[in-house]
């Protein structure tokens, strides 16, 4: 199953976090730790194993630990409106 | 007859007089907002959106009513239509078409407008921000008896490249801070009859040209004797810099919002965002003007 970037928010970076904004609702989200690289990664839909494999190398951390990171902040996204599944 | 004012970058066709403005240096450059006094429909926009009971949007449009004053319609950034309120001093017309509507407008043009002091210096100029009565006004009060140059009081615009663009050459005093820094206010214009606030002329203290926005403060209170300065960073600085446009909610319901974080993100990209806390008793004004001042030479 793969995770698509909703294509109705607009995104700025600010000094390595990100801020989001949903056009349709006019909310704001903040990202911030390892959540911006997970959302650039996710410039092309992926799930959750192919972003484990490709963001695994920038991390000093376990590959268990990374995915349960990956999987709560796929979540997180998807329940905002963040993410969709294509 | 219309007169041609310069502010903001812009040149201004007003048929109301706006003696708080430069006259246009260059009568033959075409305006690129007119100001007209004229009928503005009472009950607000036809197919546009109430945000506020007094505040109206649509598609290029903000409406604005200031009961017993005027409404306003500000169009496209480049119209401003005033109906003052019958019987109503014109100088009380002025201080909400100098603030709001002009505020409306340079949004509508596209600007990022912070609500704050813009001082220059070196190369690039500070912008204080903060809430009201926080001591913005006596802040850059006392910056221009310093011999700094002041860009714009309460409205500051950021152009893409992240210039602040020069108001108009006064600033806003009460006469409490006038008092304190032993400005006398004889002779000065009050913004409003009523009010013990002045317009105090710049002078040659007016910088009329863009400067770079290098550093952002924050200025706020404690109850401790000393200035405390800590920076801000990360998602922080988008929260302060939305906190800090000015009227915000004009540039929500103009749907300006989604240019409003990308122009708050490149801006966060250049400058250092600095929270400042003074003491509430005894402003030490002095102590504080030289803290920045040395801040500000650091982030140059």
């Amino acid at each position: 199953m793969r995770f698509a970037r909703n294509p109705n928010l607009v995104a700025a970076e600010m000094d390595g976090d990100m801020v989001m904004m949903s056009i349709e609702h006019g909310t704001y989200f903040g990202l911030t730790g390892i959540a911006p690289q997970i959302w650039e990664a996710l410039e092309q839909p992926k799930s959750a194993g192919e972003l484990v494999q490709e963001l695994l190398p920038q991390f000093d951390v376990a590959a268990d630990v990374l995915r349960s990171d990956i999987d709560a902040f796929l979540n997180d996204m998807h329940q905002n409106g963040l993410l969709h599944r294509p | 007859m219309a007169n041609l004012y310069h502010a903001y970058g812009l040149t201004f066709a007003s048929e109301i007089e706006l003696p708080e403005l430069a006259l246009a240096p260059d009568a033959s450059q075409p305006p690129q907002v007119q100001i007209s006094l004229g009928a503005v429909p009472p009950q607000g926009l036809e197919g546009g959106r109430q945000i506020s009971p007094f505040i109206w949007v649509s598609d290029g449009q903000f409406w604005l009513e200031v009961p017993d004053i005027a409404r306003f319609l500000v169009r496209d950034g480049a119209q401003i239509v005033v109906q003052p309120a019958p019987s109503i001093d014109m100088a009380s017309v002025r201080v909400f078409l100098l603030g709001s509507g002009l505020g409306a407008l340079l949004f509508q043009r596209g600007l990022l407008v912070l609500h704050g002091n813009a001082i220059e210096m070196g190369q690039g100029c500070l912008v204080c921000v903060g809430p009201s009565g926080v001591g913005k006004s006596t802040l850059t009060a006392a910056f221009m008896q310093r011999g700094y140059r002041v860009l714009a009081d309460d409205v500051v615009p950021i152009n893409d490249q992240g210039m602040a663009i020069p108001g108009f050459g006064r600033i806003k005093l009460w006469q409490d801070v006038a008092d304190r820094l032993q400005i006398s206010t004889d002779g000065l214009q009050r913004i409003r009859p009523q009010l013990e606030k002045f317009n105090l002329p710049l002078g040659d203290a007016f910088c009329d040209s863009p400067r770079k926005v290098v550093q952002i403060c924050l200025l706020s209170e404690h109850l401790d004797d000393d200035i405390t300065q800590s920076p801000v960073t990360g998602i922080e600085k988008f929260t302060l810099l939305r906190a800090n446009t000015y009227r915000q909610r004009f540039m929500a319901g103009m749907a300006l919002q989604p240019q409003h974080l990308q122009q708050c993100g490149a801006l966060a990209g250049q400058v250092a965002i600095t929270r400042v806390a003074r003491p509430k008793s005894g402003f030490r004004i002095d102590d504080l003007v030289d803290a920045l001042a040395a801040q500000m030479q650091g982030a140059q």
